[in-house]
């Protein structure tokens, strides 16, 4: 209980830190805006389609399971 | 009554390696060109770090690609975990870390090609006068890192046998 309430302190902590100190706060959400603004799920696949191949890999990989009964 | 010995299958901690190594090879890329030599941004060749909220922009898809390698992570932390409880599963050091090498290769060569060279989302160095060298170096790298672990891979092999037959051993 205590920990959980110590990391919610923590997470707030962090998400206002930010704004605590004057980070540039209009600069945070004119980057936002123009993430959101220009086509943001075809970047994401973009982004993610390296990812996506080596998932991919992985995934023949464990189906592959060679067999070697000499060993 | 002979029993016949379960057949040895080294996929499950191959493919365990590889996507840690992938994921963990994603970490160094993102500590040591993003972050610390602050190259290689996401978007970089489409939108240009020339003012505070480009720069932010293309922090924000390093974030979410991040956090996508960090997914990539988790998963070869379950496959991992989920080799180790198997009997059948030879539990060898080389074909591990050669297919953790392996995994970092491969992360390297399929970010290279795809984002570099095929969709042109950024490149290695793209303040540097021939970007062009920077990311044939880290392709490069990349398929150096693929060889040696998989001739680690093949070479484990021959230590290799399943806990099983250890354990009646």
């Amino acid at each position: 209980m205590l920990t959980g309430r110590l990391a919610l302190a923590v997470l707030l902590a962090l998400v206002l830190a930010p704004t605590a100190a004057q980070a540039c706060p209009h600069c945070r959400i004119e980057a936002r805006a123009a993430v959101l603004a220009d086509r943001p799920a075809e970047t994401a696949l973009l982004v993610f389609a390296p990812l996506l191949v080596v998932g991919a890999a992985g995934a023949l990989l464990y189906t592959s399971d060679r067999h070697d009964p000499d060993a | 009554m002979t029993r016949t010995p379960n057949p040895v299958r080294y996929g499950p901690l191959v493919a365990a390696g590889v996507l840690l190594g992938a994921g963990l090879g994603g970490f160094v890329d993102g500590i040591a060109l993003h972050q610390i030599a602050q190259v290689h941004n996401l978007l970089s060749a489409r939108i240009p770090v020339t003012d505070l909220v480009s720069a932010k922009v293309n922090m924000l898809w390093d974030g979410i690609f991040h956090a996508g390698v960090w997914v990539l992570t988790a998963v070869g932390l379950g496959v991992l975990w989920r080799a180790g409880g198997r009997s059948d599963v030879p539990w060898s050091g080389r074909t591990f870390v050669g297919a953790l090498l392996a995994g970092w290769g491969l992360f390297n060569v399929v970010e290279g090609v795809i984002d570099h060279q095929i969709l042109g989302l950024h490149h290695v160095h793209e303040y540097a006068e021939n970007p062009l060298v920077w990311d044939l170096a880290f392709l490069a790298f990349g398929a150096a890192l693929i060889g040696v672990g998989w001739a680690l891979v093949r070479s484990g092999r021959r230590d290799a046998a399943p806990r099983e037959r250890m354990r009646a051993a």
